[in-house]
């Protein structure tokens, strides 16, 4: 236990109850099913931006990530690399598309988005269940790393520590919905950043900058800076290196709890202010942690628990509130994880689920109720099997990360870059993707080969989605123009860009292709559409 | 701004009352924002038919029948159930400014009671197979304006708008 004094309970109680009374203000702010859901698609460029790379980044940045440098040295700033060019590729390549294409296709959940992108009887079906499964999975491992961080840093007993944790998620998210998990991913992400840099400026001084820092590091171990890892562990694996840039460069862009952003940004024009909002964020952000880890190797030789080098050096560096802050930065990582997860478990059990199969006429009011309900039930079953049988954190978020990246990620690509992606290329992707992420797991095919899960499931998962497009039935032309749209770049009037009548999406389909067929628009005058 | 107008054979049509004039729609725009100029703007009918079936089918305890109205999308194919007939009205129009009623007219009739099906099972939770009656149909259309607009650095874009309710929704952005 390195907290655990009145500081560190009085300042966590205080975020905890902030974070409640976030959920309070917009629980009555969120008034359609598209406000609880979507946060109304009214999310502006910082917001989505922060949202978006606090989701990403999990409780492992501050405690898993500077214990693997610790650990392995200047290597592990191969997955910063990758994670710090994620946000640019994660928005770049959909952001701005999969917002119009939503919109134009009138969807408020991403298993939705693929439905209606990739028409076809079983494909909300196998979508869904993909996506709740191992959604799910994650959630629970959320929860579950949030009760073991209170566990350990304030000597909080497990059980309580997960109920406390866990129901501060479960109530902000059952009640304010995607605005108050947008607000206090916000918050979150300041925090975390914040607390993070400090650390960083404080050690950085103590080594003597870059050079303190290497020479240092050199005389302990040689390796420790060179590019292969600690006793040069990875010498010459280039697929491992390959993987360790890739898997975060490219995985957040196949996880429906961190693609759904991109649906509730307010216009498709503000994907490039997030881009560099999520930009700058992520360098200030991704990099620090990896280097606390290397400094961590200089300052604190002697830790027996590497995963509390982030903590163990706020409280030899910081005045006893602001290390009590950076304890509260772990735990506001852990939870902009969770209550993104748990926010998507409910879209996905209302939207999908209860609205698609079990009461097609539902009202707004009902959707919305039904979706707290399904955050309610679905929090709570976590809770009960973290404290009956809990499944170890770090497999589960790996394996959970892997399959739905697998399944996922060449489905929403292919959906706004490719007019030839079609439904058999949809299901062949989404099936094979999971199963062989779970072969391969099953197997522990990923330590005999030396090849990430997350690296083979994807390129069996693409290679399925071009072979199962050049066989099936291409897209309709209609949908072809929509996939057209979403990649326009004209500047519409934020008044108007914003205004979201979904009622007539497919009569403006219908208009559309009658307007390219015909002379309508000539005959008149027009300018072709 | 101005009314685009090509003189071609005119037609009568039953059409739905149109709740939003040019005028209308023009201020219903320009309220949403100031930094574009509406340009050109023309009506342009989207066809439906609509099909009356009776239905018959046993409830708990009695026989029941109702009339219901489906409402077939004749240039997509796709069908909906409509709650009430509408407020129509019969205008004469350009014969170019009609989407034609491409889909089949005696298919979209014949298939129509599946919408019905699916309806009466999913609200009213009748298992068994209710009967079916096809009533009457009558073709008519809903009034949407096409408006085309410049963004302040002159780019063009269009909007459709919906003349009936006022809703608007970008055609090409």
């Amino acid at each position: 236990m390195i907290g655990g004094g009145v500081t560190e309970y009085v300042v966590l109680l205080i975020y905890l109850v902030g974070m409640i009374g976030i959920g309070v203000y917009w629980a009555k702010h969120s008034t359609t099913s598209e406000d609880y859901l979507l946060g109304g698609r009214k999310i502006g460029s910082v917001l989505t931006a922060l949202t978006l790379q606090t989701t990403s980044m999990s409780g492992y940045m501050f405690m898993g990530g500077p214990a693997q440098s610790y650990k392995e040295g200047y290597f592990t700033l191969w997955y910063a690399v990758g994670d710090g060019g994620g946000a640019i590729f994660n928005v770049g390549i959909l952001g701005k598309r999969m917002r119009r294409l939503s919109y134009f296709l009138g969807c408020l959940s991403p298993i939705e988005y693929i439905e209606k992108r990739y028409p076809g009887k079983a494909t909300r079906i196998i979508a869904a269940i993909i996506a709740i499964c191992f959604v799910y999975g994650y959630v629970l491992a959320q929860f579950l790393s949030a009760g073991k961080t209170m566990c350990a840093l304030l000597g909080v007993p497990l059980p309580i520590a997960i109920i406390i944790g866990a129901g501060v998620i479960v109530f902000y998210t059952f009640a304010g919905g995607y605005l108050a998990v947008a607000w206090t991913d916000f918050i979150q992400g300041i925090v975390m950043v914040c607390s993070m840099v400090t650390i960083f400026i404080l050690a950085w001084n103590q080594v003597g900058g870059l050079t303190g820092l290497n020479e240092g590091l050199r005389a302990v171990d040689p390796t420790y800076v060179g590019m292969w890892g600690k006793d040069n562990m990875y010498l010459g694996q280039w697929g491992v290196v390959a993987g360790a840039v890739g898997v975060y460069l490219i995985g957040y862009m196949g996880l429906p709890h961190v693609v759904i952003r991109h649906m509730a940004m307010e216009k498709p024009s503000l994907a490039k202010q997030t881009v560099v909002i999520a930009t700058v964020w992520n360098q200030l952000f991704i990099f620090v942690p990896y280097i606390i880890g290397l400094m961590g190797i200089l300052m604190l030789p002697d830790i027996a628990d590497p995963e509390m080098v982030v903590l163990t050096m706020a409280y030899e560096l910081l005045p006893g509130v602001l290390a009590a802050i950076v304890l509260v930065a772990i735990m506001s990582a852990i939870m902009s994880t969770a209550d993104a997860q748990l926010m998507l478990m409910g879209t996905m059990l209302g939207r999908d689920i209860y609205q698609r199969y079990i009461n097609k006429d539902a009202t707004d009011k009902q959707l919305m109720n039904v979706s707290r309900i399904c955050i309610l039930v679905v929090g709570v079953v976590s809770v009960i099997i973290a404290l009956i049988q809990p499944p170890g954190v770090f497999q589960l978020v790996v394996f959970s990360f892997a399959t739905l990246g697998s399944s996922f990620l060449p489905s929403y690509v292919g959906a706004v870059w490719t007019k030839w992606g079609n439904t058999t290329g949809c299901y062949a992707s989404m099936v094979s993707g999971c199963i062989i992420s779970i072969v391969w797991e099953a197997a522990g095919l990923a330590s005999v080969t030396g090849m990430h899960t997350f690296f083979v499931g994807i390129i069996v998962s693409i290679a399925a989605y071009c072979i199962g497009s050049a066989i099936g039935k291409p897209p309709t032309e209609e949908m072809k123009d929509l996939i057209d749209r979403a990649g326009c770049k004209i500047k519409i009037p934020t008044g108007l860009a914003t205004a979201n009548y979904k009622d007539i999406a497919p009569e403006t389909n219908g208009v559309l292709t009658f307007l390219k067929d015909s002379s309508y628009m000539e005959e008149r005058g027009f300018q072709p559409v | 701004m101005t009314e685009a107008k090509k003189e071609t054979k005119k037609v009568e049509i039953k059409c739905i009352r149109n709740g939003f004039k040019m005028e209308d729609a023009f201020e219903r725009l320009y309220k949403r924002s100031k930094h574009f100029t509406i340009e050109k703007m023309d009506l342009l009918f989207y066809p439906y038919l609509v099909i009356e079936y009776e239905v018959k089918y046993r409830g708990k305890l009695e026989r029941l029948s109702e009339n219901v109205l489906v409402l077939c999308d004749m240039w997509r194919g796709q069908y909906s159930m409509a709650t009430t007939a509408g407020d129509f009205t019969k205008v004469e129009v350009d014969e170019s400014s009609l989407i034609p009623a491409r889909y089949d007219k005696a298919r979209a009739i014949e298939e129509g009671p599946r919408t019905v099906y699916g309806e009466i099972q999913a609200k009213k939770k009748v298992l068994n197979i209710p009967d079916i009656e096809y009533i009457y149909d009558e073709l008519i259309y809903k009034p949407f304006y096409i408006v085309e607009c410049l963004n302040d650095d002159k780019e063009t874009f269009h909007i459709l708008f919906d003349a009936v309710k006022g809703d608007f929704s970008l055609l090409n952005a």
